[in-house]
């Protein structure tokens, strides 16, 4: 119920700042932001944190051990695809407008070589989810897992930019990673990363609005724990 | 072209190695304190906002040391001036250090880019430059490759037999190849294929008199983030040596 009020206030608080500047897309009439405007700029990086603090609980959720919920892999798999859901265009290719493919949207790892050095490696974002699962289930590294990420507080946000029809922001967040073998920590990190938030014209029950989509992640160098 | 590469490269090597003191176990409050991103670190100078504290302390040193007074200056000329750093400015720039993949073959080259204006609000950024040995063409040693005199009495036939890596040996003496038009060349070729940026700076003109770079700083302190990790004081001339390379003005 608290949650509807939120959305409910935050719809009409962004309907009484509907900027001046409508374009048509896909046939939905889209009341555009001001880039100019605070209030606008608030609204909408508010939105972008949220939807990067729902992303990080469903990989929470994602790869849970016995210590922590213990999902089947089946829930591991709803939560994954809730966690797609969240990205632009699932996360999959978009066809630009002249035919061809364009690049899925992608998450960028690091890791240090035998030498020391960082390397980073950057797979579509599907892939990466997947691949976090089989870690869990496989139980092949660790027996237990936790990842957990930055509060809506700690994170910070850019001012958003218009990027030709449409408008993005990119998000600042820290995940810690810890893997254990029985009781013993194995492994821990942390890392900061980067996400750009692409604003998307979709209809809701209140009217034409602009939803946050996820799109690449860029990993900071890890720093271990 | 080459000598504002040399003056950024030396410029960047000024950079030291930074060992920080470990703080573990206070994740968000470490998080919370750090300047994350570029646009906030641009935000807290703009503000003025302890401007000692932007610099990386490590590079600081004690309040005796010549680099810490230095910085002392650069704050209170920062504060004197009133300089603001703005995204849409044209005299800060980003020199990414990238690894890729030259016909299979890992190498690392500098990319230059700075932010471009395209219509009413809306910014992009753009590659400058692009630096990187592989981008020189140098020939092989002993390389005798050249077109003989007589060449032309046989249509030029021997162009034919010109090898890829002995190209420049048939150049004009005073050619000066642009490394960028080469670096875009290969990506358009499918010879080269960036993987990712493995090292980032950025570099602002926009204080007068001086120069100063920023680069992230992954550790576990309060002092952590986008902090400035070299300064220097450069006169007008120089910087503008530096933008209109930047800008291929002439």
């Amino acid at each position: 119920m608290k949650k509807l009020l939120i959305t409910l206030s935050i719809a009409l608080c962004f309907n009484a700042l509907q900027a001046q500047t409508t374009i048509v897309d896909a046939g939905i009439v889209i009341n555009m932001p001001d880039v100019n405007n605070e209030e606008h700029q608030k609204l909408l990086q508010q939105r972008a944190k949220e939807c990067v603090k729902q992303m990080n609980d469903y990989i929470s959720s994602m790869t849970a051990t016995q210590k922590n919920g213990h999902p089947t892999v089946n829930d591991r798999y709803k939560f994954r695809k809730a966690a797609i859901a969240l990205f632009l265009n699932e996360g999959d290719s978009i066809t630009l407008e002249n035919g061809t493919k364009g690049a899925p949207v992608m998450m960028e790892t690091t890791s240090k070589n035998s030498k020391g050095r960082t390397i980073k490696t950057t797979r579509p974002v599907k892939e990466y989810f997947d691949r976090l699962i089989k870690m869990i289930v496989e139980k092949r590294t660790y027996t237990d897992v936790t990842i957990t990420s930055t509060d809506i507080e700690a994170m910070d946000v850019t001012n958003i930019k218009k990027v030709g029809d449409r408008y993005q922001c990119v998000v600042s967040y820290s995940q810690d990673f810890i893997g254990r073998r029985g009781e013993l920590t194995a492994y821990a990190d942390r890392t900061k990363k980067t996400i750009t938030v692409w604003f998307v014209a979709e209809k809701t029950i209140w009217g034409d609005d602009l939803i946050p989509k996820l799109g690449d992640i860029a990993a900071g160098e890890t720093t271990r724990l | 072209m080459n000598k504002v590469l040399i003056l950024i490269t030396v410029f960047i090597s000024f950079n030291i190695n930074v060992y920080a003191q470990v703080i573990i176990g206070s994740g968000d409050s470490l998080f919370q304190s750090r300047i994350k991103l570029v646009e906030s670190f641009m935000n807290r100078f703009n503000n003025r906002e302890n401007l000692i504290g932007l610099f990386d302390s490590e590079m600081l040193g004690s309040e005796k040391d010549s680099v810490y007074k230095a910085a002392q200056q650069f704050a209170k000329d920062a504060t004197k001036s009133g300089a603001k750093l703005n995204f849409a400015d044209t005299s800060w720039f980003a020199i990414a250090t990238c690894a890729g993949k030259y016909k299979g073959k890992s190498v690392d080259f500098i990319l230059i880019l700075n932010v471009e204006t395209y219509g009413k609000d809306l910014y992009k950024w753009v590659v400058a430059k692009a630096q990187g040995d592989f981008f020189s063409l140098t020939p092989p040693k002993n390389d005798n490759t050249l077109i003989t005199p007589l060449a032309h009495e046989t249509n030029f036939m021997e162009l034919s037999r010109i090898k890829a890596e002995s190209i420049l040996s048939v150049s004009q003496k005073r050619y000066e190849l642009d490394q960028t038009a080469v670096f875009y060349t290969m990506i358009n070729s499918g010879l080269l294929n960036i993987e990712y940026v493995s090292e980032l700076q950025f570099m602002f003109l926009q204080l007068p008199g001086w120069i100063f770079t920023i680069k992230e700083f992954e550790r576990q302190t309060y002092n952590a983030g986008w902090l400035i990790t070299s300064i220097e004081r450069i006169n007008d001339k120089d910087k503008r040596l530096i933008l209109n390379n930047l800008y291929y003005e002439k």
